[in-house]
């Protein structure tokens, strides 16, 4: 249609009321930017001397597959309790507690609910308080790698989360980016995974009685995502993704390392489900010898129900 | 309106003055009845909540890149069809002042070229020049356009990349938006338009990126082809009704612009979360609670929104993902087709469907009930917290990823929103409705199972049964019975038991 | 002055009148003068219909030019009167024979129209004035064994579905459901529940032309109306009710399906289409419905393996077997070759296994014709799993 006066005196009216379009463009190109994507695209390096010790924490260490991961959910960090931390420096480490009695939560699921879980009643692991007031699942990480820093690669076995009487194991976990997570069914019914990262793409999927669903999270994120079953909607679970190692997890007597830290100013969060964080952000001096330790207590008030 | 004694003078020229009054008022209602339109987008709760400064970065940072309804920007990053027509230059002439003519390649033809629209050089010498070249004349044989008056500057060389009508499918979406869908699903796609309060289920919020019925992958978008089929066929059990009158282009046209929108909710949603962490009203007076001082806090800011800064950065990625994923979602491999025929729905079929229905391998009945009328137990479940949406509930019943309360499908009932052909169901089962508790079956159950699954569905309406006679289908009790025993007997049921009630001492 | 009211008051009449009288020939009166139609009615009932409203435009018109007249009559001569002290005005009011003459004539005019349009009105409206032999001798050349002897009516006849299609109002669309086929390819009749077997569309309303046929009409909701404008036909949709409408199209052609219901913010866009089309092209229609509707997307499974293979070339034929096989779902490739040889022909075969000439196209196809045969009849010997035909027996 051509542009006749006529019709351009109705849309100037138009454009009166309406601030509306104009016929001729008044529209605005934004060219693509030619930047280089942002560092998230975690360039994989391999490197020469990554040995277990500098790539990973007992915590993070994902777990072998042939063991089962009711196994492995704690007993590497019962020993650091009793040893101490045992990473390789530069290294933070400490230990979370709760100050005043443990709450007691009130059990996810009990009754009908539990009995078709073939249990009497489904704990709640939102707070888990170990013997001597340690606060386990709690999530200490890097906030950001520094440029220039080489990131180990992720670990090559895959990350177990077993679903187990109705029950995320581990509650908490952590992945790296690239990383395979075997959502694994370990239960004689249906359990479906549904996970509701901020940065990758969410899934809602189903294993079946011995089942697996395989998924890589290809994207680091911010803070811990959420996964759940949506057949047993009492059933939640915790992830951290991150593109690099440096994350450690509260074991049940509270205790983290994060070992084989770079070098520099590093900027560290530390989170739990409950309580949100614990301190949003503190910046550390790292250099080769540091070896810091970093202790929190959380009033118990902040994780009742 | 004050009554004026020369109303009353009956003269033809008081008669006349009427008329043009008349006239005039006819002229003028309409534009004053738009002005009350909402002329820009509103931002979701949460961006609300964040911090003023916060909030006006990303207001500002949105509009640079998405204009306002009325003044849409297009923004060439997006996954869209934004142009007219999209072309590469073959050949030009000049006239005694300048470009007369060119000869293009039309690659991708979203609209009709026709005289008068905008000519825009999108890369080569005439990037970024300021004269605007019409369309005269164009001849779609030859590919040769004629300028109507001749433009000045330097010549397009052979390859550079140059678009008619930029913007025009985005412009004429928002038009065709405006009058059809608008009042339902609201100026910034947020499902909330002025008749969206009388309506049970309320209309999608494109804002999330999540639309329910598609025919790809679990994690994948929904394509142009499943939007587009909702909008012809409409959603049976909701308000959305049937277009099918549209024309093919008004309905590209539409979709274009709702992926718009939802792209720009979108970027709008993960950026507020992602600023939320640090930058909420809450986390701010929270920092500043813990010893930061406001300025730091701001001065802080101001370097992450610098280039290369962590917001900056996040906006970058940001744009990327969603470009991508949208992207993936178009393409044909993210389409789910059934690896085997569908089984014919004889009585075994059926019957071998309706194990499973009950049966612990897909659970089905955990939601949708013994006897499918989406009253199973999980129904009557207290849900936790959800972190994505920030509710808690304190009240029984499912919820989607919007937030709102939805109840399992009443299988029963005959109306299937997402399509009635054994297709759609299939994909429902393989791969979910995207956004409510319905999970995707596909890496659990077998092509056949899914099928026999279907089938039995596709007969629940029709099965003999009596609602108040019992809860359950005749036989429902008998067919349970021969379901299989659970995969590891005592052992693996006994163990576990005895872990919880220790960790739970250890807990005491 | 009071001539120029004079002359303004007979003017507009004098205009009306005009344009009552080119109007017909304009085809202003009636809907759809854009549509194909041109204002004129579609249906043999609407042409009536149209008459009716003539001649009421007739009587109408009549009166008003006569009292138009009285009226301007009135007016000359009064302007003409003023001053005149002696020419008073008369009262006309009480005036007994006139209140009777008033009051007669017209009561005796609408009575004449009352009874003029009965019969088409009764044809409309009144179930057992419906040209139901008309409505019957469709279905029987559409195959439709229309007598249910299932269900009696209160005479001890068997129940006669005559309707084609169950048209549902909704907020805000018009959903329709024909009936479908039976196994034999067959088209069943209407019932009044939904069958397994039924075909569904939206908005769009295919029936056949040139013959009365009748629907259902129902709502889900409020009240709608069911409005044909080029046809004529309009009727309300009472929720709780099913109301039998029947029209008959003149001519092949897409008209226009309207909600007339006034209240309520969306029912003008319950805009549909209404298709009158041939027999054959009606059931060919429904036929499309039916595959699209039992369409399981397996072809176009194999299609993209085949375009995901090669891009250019796709797989030559054995490594698409192959291919099959690692998706452990050749068995299921023959089976649906098998299942559908009466409808395949070699060379649709090779549009999607892809990479054979016509020749060996036709005997791999009949290759795979014997093999799944003779696989089934195998399958079939040792196929006695025990559950689930316990579970049938049930």
């Amino acid at each position: 249609m051509r542009h006749q006066p006529f019709f351009a005196a109705i849309v100037v009216a138009t454009c009166l009321g309406c601030g509306g379009e104009s016929e001729r463009g008044s529209s605005k190109v934004i060219l693509p930017e030619q930047e280089a994507p942002a560092e998230t695209a975690t360039t994989e390096t391999p490197v020469a001397n990554s040995t277990p010790a500098t790539t990973t924490t007992p915590a993070a260490d994902p777990m072998p597959m042939e063991t089962t991961p009711a196994e492995t959910a704690a007993p590497a960090e019962t020993t650091t309790t009793a040893s101490g931390p045992s990473g390789a420096l530069p290294r933070l480490y400490g230990r979370i507690t709760v100050e005043g009695a443990a709450p007691e939560l009130a059990p996810i699921a009990a009754g009908a609910a539990a009995a078709a879980c073939n249990v009497a009643i489904i704990a709640n692991e939102a707070v888990v308080v170990g013997p001597d007031g340690g606060l386990a699942n709690c999530i200490i990480y890097l906030k950001a790698v520094p440029d220039g820093v080489e990131i180990p690669p992720a670990h090559a076995d895959p990350l177990v989360v077993d679903q187990k009487s109705c029950q995320f194991v581990p509650h908490v976990s952590f992945a790296r980016v690239g990383q395979l997570v075997d959502y694994h069914n370990s239960d004689a019914f249906a359990h479906n995974v549904r996970s509701s990262p901020f940065r990758n793409p969410g899934f809602s999927t189903t294993a079946g009685p011995g089942g697996s669903i395989p998924f890589t999270y290809e994207q680091s994120e911010s803070r811990a995502t959420q996964i759940k079953c949506d057949i047993h909607t009492f059933m939640t679970g915790w992830h951290m993704v991150l593109d690099h190692p440096w994350c450690g997890i509260t074991d049940e007597n509270g205790n983290f390392e994060i070992s084989g830290l770079p070098e520099g100013e590093l900027e560290f969060v530390a989170w739990h489900e409950k309580k949100g964080y614990i301190e949003r952000s503190f910046t550390l001096q790292i250099d080769a010898a540091s070896d810091i330790e970093r202790n929190y207590e959380v009033a118990a008030s902040e994780l009742a129900d | 309106m004050v009554m004026s004694p020369l109303q009353f003078r009956p003269s033809v020229a008081a008669i006349s003055r009427a008329a043009c009054l008349a006239l005039l008022l006819a002229a003028v209602l309409p534009i004053s009845g738009c002005s009350d339109g909402q002329a820009s987008y509103k931002h979701r709760e949460s961006f609300e909540e964040l911090a003023p400064f916060a909030k006006d970065y990303l207001g500002e940072k949105l509009d640079e890149h998405f204009g306002t309804p009325t003044q849409p920007v297009v923004w060439e990053d997006l996954p869209l069809r934004l142009h007219a027509a999209d072309a590469r230059v073959v050949a030009s002439t000049s006239g005694s002042t300048g470009l007369r003519t060119l000869t293009v390649t039309v690659s991708d033809e979203n609209l009709a070229i026709e005289p008068g629209m905008e000519v825009m050089f999108l890369s080569g010498a005439r990037l970024g020049e300021e004269e605007i070249g019409w369309i005269e004349e164009y001849d779609a044989e030859t590919g040769v356009i004629t300028f109507e008056t001749e433009l000045t500057g330097p010549a397009p060389a052979e390859g550079d990349r140059v678009v008619f009508g930029p913007g025009a499918v985005i412009q004429r979406g928002r038009m065709l938006y405006a009058e059809h869908c608008q009042h339902c699903h609201g100026v910034s796609g947020d499902g909330n338009g002025p008749t969206a309060q009388y309506l049970n289920p309320l209309p999608r919020d494109y804002r999330m990126g999540v639309f329910k019925f598609t025919s790809t992958a679990q994690p994948a978008r929904a394509s142009r082809t499943d939007l587009s089929r909702i909008v012809e066929n409409g959603i049976p059990g909701t308000y959305m009704p049937s277009f099918k009158l549209l024309e093919p282009d008004e309905m590209s046209n539409i979709i274009e612009y709702v992926l718009y929108l939802s792209m720009r909710g979108e970027l709008e949603w993960r950026m507020t979360q992602f600023l939320a962490t640090d930058y909420s009203q809450e986390a701010v007076s929270e920092r500043i609670a813990d010893g930061e001082s406001r300025g730091e806090i701001e001065e802080g800011f101001a370097e992450a929104i610098a280039d290369e800064g962590e917001i900056a950065e996040e906006w970058t990625l940001r744009v990327e993902l969603i470009t991508e994923s949208w992207q993936a979602g178009q393409e044909e491999s993210s389409t789910i087709y059934p690896r085997e025929p569908r089984v014919e729905p004889t009585p075994e079929s059926i019957a071998r469907g309706r194990l499973i229905f009950l049966g612990a391998d897909a659970k089905c009945a955990t939601c949708h009930g013994d006897s499918g009328l989406g009253d199973g137990p999980q129904t009557l479940a207290v849900q936790p917290p959800d972190p994505l949406t920030g509710d808690v509930h304190t009240e029984p019943g499912l919820f989607d990823s919007w937030g709102n309360e939805i109840t399992p499908r009443n299988l029963r009932s005959n109306i299937y929103r997402g399509g009635r052909r054994p297709l759609d169901l299939y994909r429902r089962i393989h791969s979910s409705i995207k956004g409510t508790p319905m999970p995707a079956f596909g890496t659990s159950l077998s092509d056949q199972q899914i099928w026999d699954l279907v089938n039995y569905v596709m007969t629940m309406p029709y099965e003999e049964y009596s609602p108040g006679v019992g809860s359950d289908p005749p036989g429902t009790a008998e067919l349970r019975a021969l379901l299989p025993p659970p995969m590891d007997p005592a052992a693996e049921v006994e163990t576990p038991a005895a872990d919880t009630t220790e960790a739970a001492a250890d807990t005491e | 002055m009071n001539r120029f009211w004079v002359v303004f008051f007979i003017f507009w009449p004098i205009v009306a009148i005009v344009l009552c009288a080119i109007a017909p020939s304009m085809n202003w009166w009636f809907p759809g003068t854009t549509g194909p139609t041109h204002g004129e009615a579609a249906s043999p009932l609407g042409q009536r219909i149209d008459d009716l409203f003539y001649m009421i435009l007739v009587i109408t018109a009549i009166v008003f030019i006569l009292t138009q007249a009285a009226l301007g009559f009135a007016l000359w001569t009064g302007a003409n009167r003023r001053n005149d002290e002696s020419a008073k005005s008369w009262f006309s009011h009480g005036s007994h024979n006139l209140e009777v003459m008033w009051t007669i004539v017209p009561a005796g005019v609408l009575l004449f129209i009352a009874l003029y349009q009965m019969d088409v009105w009764a044809e409309y409206r009144i179930k057992d004035n419906f040209p139901r032999e008309r409505m019957e001798a469709v279905l029987t050349r559409l195959g439709i064994d229309f007598i249910d002897e299932s269900q009696l009516t209160a005479d001890g006849q068997p129940v006669r579905r005559v309707a084609l299609a169950e048209v549902t109002a909704r907020q805000f669309e018009w959903r329709i459901r024909y009936p479908g086929f039976d196994a034999d390819g067959n088209l069943l009749p209407l019932l009044p529940d939904p069958q397994p077997t039924d075909l569904y569309s939206v908005n769009d309303l295919h029936l056949p032309v040139g013959a009365p046929v009748m629907i259902q009409l129902r709502s889900s909701d409020v009240q709608h109306s069911f409005f044909l404008p080029e046809l004529r036909i309009k009727q309300d949709a009472v929720p709780g009710l099913v109301i039998p409408v029947w029209f008959e199209a003149n001519a092949s052609n897409e008209y226009t399906l309207l909600c007339a219901e006034l209240c309520g913010w969306g029912h003008y866009k319950m805009k549909a289409q209404f298709v009158a089309e041939p027999e054959e092209e009606f059931l060919e229609y429904l036929h499309n419905l039916h595959a699209e509707q039992n369409d399981d997307a397996f072809l176009d499974h194999l299609l993209r393996l085949q375009t995901d293979a090669g891009e250019d070339e796709g797989l030559a034929f054995q490594e698409f077997l192959d291919q099959l096989e690692v998706d452990h779902n050749l068995a299921a490739f023959r089976n649906y070759v098998r299942d559908r040889r009466d409808e395949m022909t070699a060379e649709e075969f090779t549009t999607y296994v892809g990479g054979l000439d016509a020749e060996t196209a036709a005997e791999e196809f009949n290759a795979i014709l014997q093999q799944s045969s003779a696989e089934t009849a195998d399958a079939e010997e040792s196929a006695a799993d025990a559950a689930t035909e316990e579970v049938l027996e049930e």
